[in-house]
């Protein structure tokens, strides 16, 4: 066991937050992280005076004090003994007559470097231990220097002779000397690197590189108003950074934490460009209904969107998962992500970084060609003795390709997808300080195209981020950020689920194009996918604008120690405009009488006929919206010490107010397509409508945080919130919370008897906190107006008036209570790293009608009233490896797992006719479905076994779950599992080497089932290719596909016979992301004048290591949508 | 010290500012909405919330009532509904408490239980709180008591519904609260109900104006007569008076009432005939037609007959209640793109049946008769191009009477211009080679020699073998013309004829069925024969007994109220649903190069595959529905 392995040990009995801006003048990523910088002072008042009487007070104690009273930071290593008594009487005097007045009699140096001032112990005294050694060894003085990755010198850092108490600092150019034994070893120790061990040979001057350690307890994490850090955190919260968010180079944010955030489920449902987003669930769900969504909190504002932010503006991400979040209240039960943004750095630093990306489907669903469609319908209209739509002539060309005129072979997919699209993300920022003001400022441009073959979808995003940190006095801060996106979504007229869906969908035997270039004809509706992808039809311009801008002003009165006044106000813009123009488009028809043959009879030649499809005239809707969000926030911070006990204190106000509007319009008979105003439409079946809607909330907030010994931390969180959706009797909620953690590793005990483990933290925390979804108002009876019947000879659209709220004039929020334990701990020197949690959680008060309860004959809809009860239980465990083999090279390895399994406790259900068809005491979305139990082979296993009425031999066996020998809607069970995973997991693999730094990660979830809705075809529906290959005839019966059938047959009817058949298991395990990123040398980027240059390739999306089917990702989990994306990235990082 | 406290003092003043600004940010009223005090203060709002239960007689904003995707005449044996045959689950007889269909969902939204008693919530709420409305003027006074008469109407309607679908219901005359006790409700009888709804209907007839005096589209006087015309005829028929359940009374009249409904249906009848309830007349001639029509009075006839289902403004003298749409605003309806044929890129639904189309008359009011030229041989028409100049009617589709023309698209049938092709419906195939050999032989052979001959096939363009969505193709070799509208393109835009939910020929029926079921046959059959001259066909003679009478007008009604759903409630109170709901099959038509024709009704296959199970006269209650409130009792015949 390494005696020296507590790094933190040195130093941490000082105030962290001045450590921290020490930190900040050199490191990258512990610079951003520290809100409460925008709240320290920046005067440097040199040779300030100060006003100190102690007696017999600590020499810490009068350190602290003058550290309070003026803008220096002491520096000093573990031979300054701190707790030597000292008495000190001066009023107004300068700081360095203090210091040499204390430390003249206690052998002690002192040396003032800018606002840093170092302690040392005077050479000439070494203890007599150390003086019978030198008497014994031979001794010999080194000197090094301490720089980090980017050569800036490492101001303060420890340097120690392994097994001695013998050890210096840096002094403010990172240079050190020490004398040491000969042979001996010295460790190089500071806050947020990682422990250098170096062996003294002959040389006498050492250069050290320290290295970021990614894995500090000192990493401040960001809670609910406020910061803390790793050590101090005493609820269940995961974090990452914003670089490795950045890293990942997938399209957006929220794709991006997936795998990376234990407790964070997401599902991307969609690749499709500006509508990728992905579903997040924090620790599955706790409700009922479409309201999982997790708070999203964006530098303290709730409710912002997580999914314009540029990665590259992200400083961190929290995601709180227990009873922390209880400070968000009303909001939290969902849980909330915190992002933090950057702000300015002390230094100028100015950063571009780019990547273009190529996209391509990961998997695009496989259907059946022309040979394979014409082959199924022909066996299935043989086996049905229907007469045939192909004749073996017709299947043997569809098949081999010689007739394209009048037996095309048509890959609607291909034809649809090109191979490659291209994604590209521009990021400029500057960052630094002028004048004591310090800004950030970052503008980036994103531009995201759709995988169609023909021009048309793709994202556009612009987006300016500003921040500065004005210090007005040296008690009063403010500052202004300001967060400004355009985002520009052009679409086709005819929405995804056409173009995908229906290119799987389709029938191959018709053209996409004929064989001389034109567009074929349409399924239905003028629909031709191919067609339809591309402009000719019209578009659909969504432009969105949002502004959102925030003062923050802080007060800290210097006579009231540990106190702070903050307020802030934010102004949110949004704005929305959506210009949906469609017209007609025009697709060609075959004349069969023009066609001119060859000798075989196959076409040659033959006239096409153009017609216009779709709609009959242009038409234009405009749709317009704005909303503005008011928020303000009041707060107060106090905290002290107490000798061994610490005690800060949170209260605050927050009041949000939003008002929202919209309109639209519509017009067509259009005279020409060539204005596209709504102006230039006609006069007749013009329309337009109006909404307008409200909302408010107010807040109390408060926290209270106990720590003693930096032993035992407590943390009470008490937040009362009012809101307007709410009666006022039931209007105003309180959510409590309390969270206790314990640093067992820090008791004696421990350190005795378990010290391969270096830190181990206990956690639990219990609090209640709420969700209040659904519209304003619902206490009140509402009528509201639109068009009604047409009336009258002259057929006048009357205004009605309907009841669009019954009325629960009770209405409250929903409540969960959530209970938490945990542990954090490292092992073996920080060798090894393991957290778990295990929580459980109840929702009660959720809204939900008594469906049970009032019959439908009473004419009443019922509203929602807050009777339902979920419940919700899970684990997460987070491990990882970490090992700096050599100063060159380091490795990584980081696992996460999370598992969750919900329960709905109580609805109003309706009784069930069986018992197992109950979904009280399932998990949420459970389905009804008959169970597939394989295919009859023959017709004496249709004989033998109970089936519906017409069931044939190769049709689905739906089974006689309660054996009474027929089946019928008893016959039915649920299905879990079918909302979301309940396992999702995820797997790091970080290698730096020198300048070379490679990311692997690997991502998964477990048993999902879903319905997959392919029931829906047949003839002139094209099937897909595992229905049309190796499926039950009477000649291939030992197969488990199902015969070929028609949508509309009875037996295979959807609607009415939905079974396991349609289910797939989307358990996965893949390659989510691999990045590969080098450094340039330093001398080569020096020589032409830049600071760094990171260059880097990256993979998302890569394939899949494991799933248990192949037709489709099974993270969309829909053939008929599009697609998840594959992305391969390059790009660079330059900062100047 | 003292920049501390002025600081200090601003900042408190600055947080203050904003306390103070928005302390009653949580006390603000919904923005976009009344609540139910301010409904009743004010007679427009009142009226407004009346368009509300308009709408929701056809159960939801668009589509109301019955001209919809799925007609309610698909689940009888006039057409077939070829998109969602196994939800019309009256002819496939698995219609039960826990399966409904179409009869528990929005696609016969208007015949849903819970719609209905979501409008009698809505009337009930108007008639509970109108007297409330403050008065000011006389007109006020008169348009209060016009809302009251409408809302009578419209409780009945639903009613009407409820009733002619399952018997006896709860009846209900006021609001519910969500805290009242549902349990104690019980189901009316029979008996009960229907003295329900005719006070009601009594109300209306006295409250409601004449038609014109009144907007288009509202109750009238002749509505309200109208619709208790359409109660008391159902109730009259055996289905309610002993045929079946005969002892339950939530089914069936206890006790023989039955004369006395007829007379009371008959009265009702005979007084709108008469004018008594507003000027309604059949629309066109009711006079003898000449004989021996040439093909353009047949056509003129026709014509005649398809636009009394084509007012697109207001409405002629058949009208008694209906809807009216519009291309883009307020109620549409798309039929001609649901029902028409494929080839036009239309959807091809709701299709009649071969057994229904052989019902259709020859002009001269014989009998149509598939074996005429060929006795014995009721499934194959096969003839060369010589034999049809010579006579015309050896192909089924000529001569028949005007209603045909108008109500059925067959192979050939005149319809919208296309491009690629002509103006005539193609169901038939076009065979490359001769096709005489086929004459004379039966279906199996026909079929087995058009398929060593598949290779010269061309399938019509509205067929199931058409290059152009042939999944919309027609399962039973026709389309609905009624109600379609051959002016526009149903791809493009939605229709704007109206839904003629009552008219004029329905109580000139019901009139007809009361006098022959009364034993009056001369003026039953009186009334029949204006039905069949206006449709352009000659008198049928008076002097015949019951039965045959009875039979002449069941023929009568049918080929009359074709497709508009009146057939669903008439095979169930005639109880001939288990004799008409049948398997049938396609007709198969090959024109050949030499100028042959073969017809065939192919028996080898089916169309669709029906079952009538006796315990769907009535509409079981949904199994839900009875567990939310166990003390309803559910129809007879169902668990």
């Amino acid at each position: 066991m390494n005696k020296n392995n507590c790094t933190g040990n040195y130093l941490t009995e000082k105030v962290p937050i001045k450590h921290l801006l020490l930190i900040m003048r050199t490191t990258f990523i512990l610079l951003f992280t520290c809100v409460f910088c925008s709240l320290a002072e920046f005067s440097y008042t040199q040779n300030a005076n100060v006003t100190i009487d102690k007696r017999n007070a600590s020499l810490k104690e009068v350190l602290n004090e003058i550290e309070k009273q003026t803008d220096y930071l002491f520096i000093y290593n573990n031979e300054v003994n701190t707790n030597e008594k000292v008495t000190v009487k001066a009023k107004q005097k300068a700081v360095s007559d203090v210091l040499s007045s204390i430390l003249e009699s206690k052998e002690m140096n002192y040396s003032m470097e800018g606002n840093h001032i170092l302690l040392s112990k005077k050479e000439n005294t070494n203890s007599e231990e150390v003086s019978t050694a030198l008497a014994q060894q031979q001794k010999k003085q080194i000197t090094g220097t301490v720089v980090d990755q980017a050569g800036d010198p490492v101001i303060g850092a420890n340097i120690i002779e392994l097994g001695t108490t013998n050890g210096t600092v840096t002094d403010i150019d990172g240079n050190f000397i020490l004398t040491v034994q000969e042979n001996a070893k010295i460790t190089i120790t500071y806050i947020g690197y990682l422990q250098e061990t170096i062996e003294i040979g002959v040389a006498n001057s050492y250069s050290v590189v320290m290295v970021e350690d990614l894995h500090t307890l000192q990493e401040v994490v960001a809670i609910g108003y406020g910061t803390t850090r790793k050590e101090s955190l005493v609820g269940a919260v995961s974090a990452v950074t914003g670089d490795e968010i950045a890293s990942v180079h997938s399209t957006n944010v929220t794709t991006a934490i997936s795998g990376r955030l234990p407790g964070a489920v997401v599902i991307q449902a969609t690749g499709e460009p500006g509508l990728d987003d992905a579903r997040i669930l924090v620790r599955g769900r706790t409700t009922l209904g479409d309201n999982t969504g997790p708070l999203v909190v964006i530098d303290g504002i709730p409710g912002r969107s997580l999914y314009e932010i540029d990665s590259n503006d992200i400083e961190s991400i929290s995601l709180l998962k227990d009873a922390s979040a209880s400070i968000y209240g009303s909001q939290a039960a969902n849980g909330v992500i915190l992002v933090t943004t950057k702000e300015g750095t002390e230094s100028k630093l100015v950063t571009y970084s780019f990547n273009q990306g190529f996209k391509t489907p990961t998997i695009l669903p496989k259907v059946a060609n022309a040979g394979e469609y014409a082959q199924y319908i022909s066996d299935y209209q043989d086996y049905e003795g229907l007469a045939r739509l192909y004749s073996d002539e017709d299947i043997e060309l569809f098949k081999n390709g010689r007739d394209p005129w009048e037996h095309p072979q048509t890959d609607w997919m291909g034809d649809l997808v090109r191979k490659w699209a291209l994604q590209s993300h521009h990021n400029l920022s500057m960052s630094g300080t002028f004048d004591k003001t310090r800004y950030y400022a970052s503008f980036g441009y994103r531009n995201d195209e759709a995988m169609y073959a023909q021009e048309s979808t793709n994202y556009k995003q612009y987006n300016l981020r500003l921040r500065l940190n004005v210090p007005i006095t040296d008690y009063l801060n403010a500052s202004v950020s300001y967060g400004g996106f355009l985002t520009s979504r052009k679409y086709p007229t005819t929405g995804s689920y056409y173009l995908v869906g229906w290119a799987t969908l389709v029938v191959p035997t018709e053209p996409s194009f004929w064989p001389t270039g034109e567009p074929g004809p349409d399924f239905e509706s003028g629909v031709n996918p191919v067609v339809n992808t591309s402009f000719d039809a019209g578009y659909d311009i969504q432009n969105n604008y949002k502004n959102e801008i925030t003062f923050n002003a802080s007060f800290k009165p210097k006579r009231i120690k540990g106190f702070s006044l903050n307020s802030f106000f934010t102004y949110d813009v949004y704005n929305g405009k959506n210009k949906f123009f469609k017209k007609p488009w025009t697709l060609y028809f075959a004349d069969w009488d023009s066609a001119i043959r060859d000798s075989e009879g196959f076409i040659t030649e033959m006239n096409l006929i153009p017609r216009q499809r779709g709609l009959e005239t242009p038409e234009l809707t405009e749709y317009s919206n704005n909303s503005i969000r008011k928020m303000y926030n009041v707060n107060a911070n106090y905290s002290k010490d107490f000798g061994k006990h610490t005690l800060s204190a949170f209260v605050g106000f927050e009041e949000l107010s939003e008002n929202s509007s919209g309109f639209d319009a519509f017009r067509k008979y259009y005279i020409s397509d060539m204005v596209q105003t709504l102006d230039a439409g006609g006069d007749q079946d013009k329309d337009n409508s109006g909404w307008e809607s409200i909302y408010a909330r107010q807040s109390w907030i408060g926290r209270l945080n106990y720590d003693f010994n930096d032993k035992y931390l407590f943390e009470f969180i008490f937040r009362r919130d009012g809101s307007l959706k709410f009666p006022p009797n039931s209007r105003w909620g309180n959510f409590p919370a309390a969270l206790f953690a314990w640093r067992a590793s820090e008791e004696d005990f421990w350190k005795e008897n378990l010290s391969f483990i270096d830190y181990f933290k206990f956690r639990s925390s219990y609090g209640q906190m709420g969700m209040d979804p659904g519209a304003p108002f619902q206490y009140i009876n509402k009528y509201s107006l639109a068009p009604g019947m047409t009336m009258g000879t002259n057929k006048v659209v009357n205004t009605k008036i309907y009841q669009s709220v019954i009325a629960n004039p009770n209405i409250t929020w929903e409540k969960q209570s959530t209970f938490n334990v945990g542990f954090d701990s490292h092992i073996l020197n920080r060798l090894f790293h393991l957290n778990a949690e295990f929580f459980f959680n109840e929702r009660s008060d959720i809204l939900s009608p008594r469906d049970a309860s009032v019959p439908s004959y009473t004419g009443l809809s019922l509203p929602s009233e807050n009777i339902a009860i979920v419940n919700n239980r899970g684990f997460e465990v987070e491990a990882g490896f970490h090992k700096q083999i050599n100063s060159d090279l380091r490795i990584d390895i980081n696992g996460n797992m999370s598992w969750n399994r919900n329960k709905v406790v109580f609805t109003d259900e309706p009784a069930r006719s069986v018992p197992w068809q109950v979904r009280t005491g399932h998990p949420y979305g459970t389905h009804l479905v008959y169970n597939a139990i394989g295919i009859f082979k023959s017709q004496e296993e249709v004989d033998n076994y109970p089936h519906w009425s017409g069931a044939k031999p190769g049709d689905v066996i739906f089974e006689d779950y309660n054996n009474d020998g027929v089946i019928n809607a008893d016959d039915r069970i649920l299905i879990d599992k079918t909302d979301a995973p309940e396992l999702f997991y995820g797997l790091m693999f970080d290698l730096n080497y020198k300048n070379l730094a490679i990311s692997i990660q690997g991502q998964g979830q477990g048993d999902y089932f879903k319905s997959v809705i392919e029931g829906n075809r047949g003839i002139g529906q094209n099937v897909f290719k595992w229905m049309a290959t190796d499926y039950w005839t009477p000649e291939n019966s030992n197969t488990d596909v199902a015969r070929p059938f028609h949508r509309a047959d009875q037996y295979w009817s959807y609607l009415s016979n939905s079974n396991t058949y349609w289910y797939d298991n989307m358990a996965y395990f893949r390659l989510k992301n691999v990045i590969v990123s080098y450094n340039l040398p330093q001398k080569f980027i020096s020589s032409i004048g830049l600071k760094n240059v990171n260059i880097f390739a990256s993979g998302y999306n890569l394939f899949l290591i494991h799933s248990k089917q192949r037709n489709y990702d099974p993270e969309v989990g829909n053939p008929q949508t599009y697609p998840a994306m594959k992305t391969l990235s390059f790009g660079a990082r330059i900062d100047f | 010290m003292k920049k501390y406290i002025i600081k200090s003092i601003f900042i408190i003043c600055i947080t203050s500012v904003f306390l103070s600004s928005c302390t009653d940010v949580l006390d603000q009223s919904p923005v976009d909405s009344f609540n139910e005090e301010s409904l009743f203060q004010d007679i427009n709002l009142v009226e407004a919330f009346l368009y509300q239960c308009y709408d929701v007689i056809g159960g939801d904003r668009e589509e109301v009532l019955g001209m919809r995707e799925d007609l309610l005449s698909s689940a009888t044996d006039e057409l077939l509904n070829i998109h969602r045959a196994g939800q019309v689950t009256f002819t496939k007889g698995n219609l039960t408490p826990d399966y409904l269909g179409q009869f528990g969902d929005w696609r016969l939204g208007w015949l849903q239980w819970d719609v209905n008693y979501l409008n009698i919530k809505n009337v009930n709420t108007i008639l509970g709180g109108i007297d409330d409305v403050p008065v000011n003027t006389e007109e006020d006074t008169k348009r209060i008591e016009q809302i009251k008469a409408e809302s009578y109407f419209i409780r009945a309607f639903n009613y009407t519904n409820l009733l002619r679908s399952y018997g006896g219901v709860i009846l209900i005359d006021k609001k519910f609260n969500l805290d009242d006790d549902f349990t104690t409700q019980t189901r009316a009888t029979l008996q009960e109900t229907l003295d329900f709804i005719l006070r009601d209907l009594d109300k209306a007839i006295a409250g409601l104006p004449l038609k014109g005096q009144i907007e288009q589209g509202r109750a009238t006087k002749g509505a309200a007569a109208a619709l208790k015309s359409r109660l008391l005829s159902f109730v009259s028929g055996e289905l309610t008076n002993g045929g079946y359940e005969s002892t339950n009374p939530l089914v069936s009249f206890q006790g023989d009432v039955r004369n006395q409904l007829l007379t009371q249906a008959k009265n009702i009848a005979k007084e709108i005939i008469d004018g008594k309830y507003g000027n309604y007349q059949l629309t066109g001639t009711i006079t003898d037609p000449p004989s021996n029509m040439s093909e353009e009075e047949v056509m003129a006839y026709a014509e005649n007959y398809a636009s009394i289902f084509l007012q697109k403004g207001e409405w002629n003298d058949e009208v008694i209640f209906g809807v009216q749409y519009l291309n883009r605003q307020g109620n549409r309806v798309r039929n001609n793109l649901y029902w028409g044929p494929n080839g036009y890129n239309n959807w091809g639904n709701n299709e009649p049946t071969e057994p229904t189309v052989r019902q259709y008359e020859m002009k001269d009011g014989t009998p149509f008769v598939w074996d005429k030229y060929n006795q014995g041989e009721m499934n194959v028409r096969a003839f060369t191009s010589e034999q049809l100049e010579s006579n015309p009617e050896l192909n089924p589709y000529n001569g028949r009477e005007p209603r045909f023309y108008a109500t059925i698209l067959y192979d050939g049938a005149p319809w919208r211009d296309r491009a690629s092709t002509n103006n005539k419906v193609q169901i038939g195939h076009t065979m490359t080679v001769a096709g005489s050999s086929l004459i004379g032989e039966d279906v199996s052979g026909v079929m087995d020699k058009v398929e060593s001959m598949s290779a010269s096939l061309i399938g019509g363009n509205d067929s199931r073998s058409a290059s152009n969505q042939a999944w919309n193709g027609t399962k039973t070799g026709y389309y609905l013309r009624k109600m379609l509208d051959i002016g526009i393109d149903g791809e493009l835009n939605n229709n704007e004829n109206s839904w003629l939910e009552i008219r004029f020929a329905e109580v000139i029926l019901d009139y007809a069925e009361a006098c022959i079921e009364l034993g009056e046959i001369q003026e039953g059959l009186e009334a029949v024969n204006m039905i069949r001259n206006r449709a352009g066909l000659p008198d049928r003679p008076l002097d015949v007994g019951q039965s045959q009478a009875r039979e002449w007008y069941r023929h009568e009604r049918f080929i009359e109220m074709m497709a508009e759903g009146d057939r669903w409630y008439t095979i169930r109170k005639w109880m001939i649903a288990e004799d008409v709901i049948k398997d049938f099959s396609p007709i198969y038509i090959y024109h050949f190069n030499d100028g042959t024709s073969v017809y065939v009704y192919n028996t080898e296959t089916l169309a669709d595959a029906r079952t009538f199970n006796k315990a769907n006269y009535w509409l079981p209650i949904s199994r839900d529905e009875v567990n939310k409130a166990p003390q309803l009792q559910q129809n007879p015949g169902y668990n």
